[in-house]
């Protein structure tokens, strides 16, 4: 059951053209130059330094590396981290 | 930054975490209790900074105990915390607080009267007056009147004062007097003529200086000689002239045309004597009554203001204490016959011309000339006979 609605979530994305951070749980990141980056519907907190912030998603990890990086705000499943910011990856299970 | 806005009044605290990964602490407080944190900085490997509000700050006690980590306080920020502190300094803040109302009711109570340019007994009477006015050394600056009141009632009271002037400087009453001094009569010793300033008919001479040149019932024009300032003196056997200042007093009938007109409609207003007061502390942005809440039910009334500014010392504060006194007032309409119509008009006509021409005047007769009535108005036109003074003196130029 559960298998048969994920596979059915994407064609939903698709045919519906509904919004894809809603419907499928996967992070929403925002990203104002390099100074912000906005992170919505994260999984969790997993390494943070002054260089670099890693959270867990619902497949894999976001790594995003820089300078400077302060976590302006922290919410459940919300984080604004400001700073330099150089790279962003993800990474996959 | 929904989370940091309103922390300054529900107060906020800085916590450092030291442990392994200290950041993973903020994830727990936010898993566990769904605690806000802001501004998280790490600091080195196992110190890390965030920013929490006050009430979290209990239930993160408990959270803690099950951990490793070791967490202490550092900035406390926020209203709680200042005001925390202010209660710590109650007695302070009190005493500044009743100093500076201290000073400020200081302020507005009279300390000195000082009166100058007047003799002792004159003052005497400015102080009694002063006293009857409830003006006195520690009376209240707000409750008396306005400086020009102070000196409308003290010439009023004080006849021998020609001029009085009141200033309120500070926290001291200032009072300069001017005292009335019978001036001694200036003779006149230019020669001169006197002449008429008027048309009219002469109904009395009399003649102290110079020679008469008209008398009694002889009809003047403007600028006519009455006296004459060349006496010739018949008893010399040269005919000599001599020069003087001639003086005398010629009363003549004198004619005036005058057009008025009065409203058949007359409205009168009648203050009852009723009244209440209603006195306010006005701040400049809001007002406070502070007595006389009642409303007056009043048909018609008219409302008196009376604004005193209270002092900080010697300045103006922006605060005053407003009196509104409503006098109850009746209106009368009422419609008036041609005849009273015609009747207030003489008098007004009248007043007009005794304040025109001097009091001295005396009005000998009144004749109406012509009469309209239009638009709800009589239009009257009248001839009033006057018998005034009308010497008019003319300087005797050399060589005429």
């Amino acid at each position: 059951m559960k298998k048969w609605l994920q596979r059915l979530q994407p064609l939903f994305v698709k045919k519906l053209s509904l919004p894809a951070d809603l419907i499928l749980e996967v992070p929403r990141i925002t990203v104002v130059g390099q100074l912000h980056v906005y992170i919505e519907n994260h999984r969790g907190l997993r390494t943070y330094t002054d260089q670099e912030l890693t959270l867990d998603s619902t497949d894999g990890m976001i790594q995003i590396t820089g300078k400077e990086f302060v976590i302006k705000m922290m919410l459940p499943e919300e984080i604004l981290l400001e700073g330099t910011i150089e790279d962003i990856t993800f990474l996959t299970k | 930054m929904k989370s940091v806005q309103g922390s300054f009044f529900t107060g906020s605290v800085t916590v450092v975490v030291k442990g392994e990964h200290p950041e993973l602490f903020f994830q727990l407080c936010m898993d566990e209790l769904g605690i806000v944190v802001w501004d998280i900085e790490k600091k080195t490997d196992d110190l890390c900074k965030g920013n929490m509000r006050l009430r979290d700050i209990k239930r993160l006690r408990a959270l803690r105990r099950g951990t490793s980590y070791k967490i202490t306080f550092e900035d406390k920020r926020g209203y709680p915390f200042i005001w925390r502190r202010w209660l710590k300094r109650k007695h302070i803040v009190l005493a500044t607080i009743l100093s500076f109302l201290l000073i400020y009711a200081l302020s507005n109570i009279i300390w000195s009267i000082q009166i100058n340019g007047v003799s002792s007994d004159i003052e005497k009477k400015i102080i009694q007056t002063l006293e009857d006015e409830d003006i006195k050394k520690g009376s209240w600056m707000f409750s008396i009147g306005s400086s020009s009141d102070i000196q409308h009632t003290i010439t009023q009271e004080i006849p021998e004062l020609l001029w009085v002037g009141v200033e309120k400087r500070g926290t001291s009453f200032l009072l300069e007097g001017v005292e009335k001094k019978q001036v001694d009569k200036i003779e006149h010793h230019e020669p001169r003529n006197l002449i008429a300033s008027k048309h009219g008919v002469i109904t009395y001479m009399h003649v102290s200086k110079g020679q008469p040149v008209v008398g009694v019932n002889d009809t003047v024009k403007k600028g006519d000689p009455l006296v004459l300032g060349t006496v010739e003196r018949a008893d010399e056997e040269d005919e000599e002239k001599t020069v003087v200042a001639a003086e005398g007093e010629v009363i003549a009938e004198t004619w005036y045309e005058v057009d008025v007109s009065i409203p058949l409609q007359q409205q009168t207003e009648k203050v009852t004597g009723n009244h209440t007061h209603k006195w306010s502390l006005d701040l400049s942005f809001a007002e406070i009554p502070i007595w006389g809440w009642k409303e007056p039910d009043y048909d018609d009334q008219f409302l008196e203001k009376d604004v005193q500014p209270l002092y900080f010392l010697q300045w103006k504060t922006p605060f005053s204490i407003k009196k509104k006194t409503s006098h109850e007032q009746n209106i009368d309409h009422k419609e008036i016959s041609k005849e009273e119509a015609i009747d207030i008009g003489l008098k007004q006509v009248q007043k007009d011309l005794k304040l025109k021409l001097g009091p001295d005047i005396v009005i000998k007769d009144d004749n109406v000339l012509h009469e309209t009535v239009e638009n709800g108005k009589v239009n009257v036109q009248m001839l009033i006979i006057v018998e005034e003074d009308i010497v008019e003196t003319e300087p005797l130029l050399e060589g005429d």
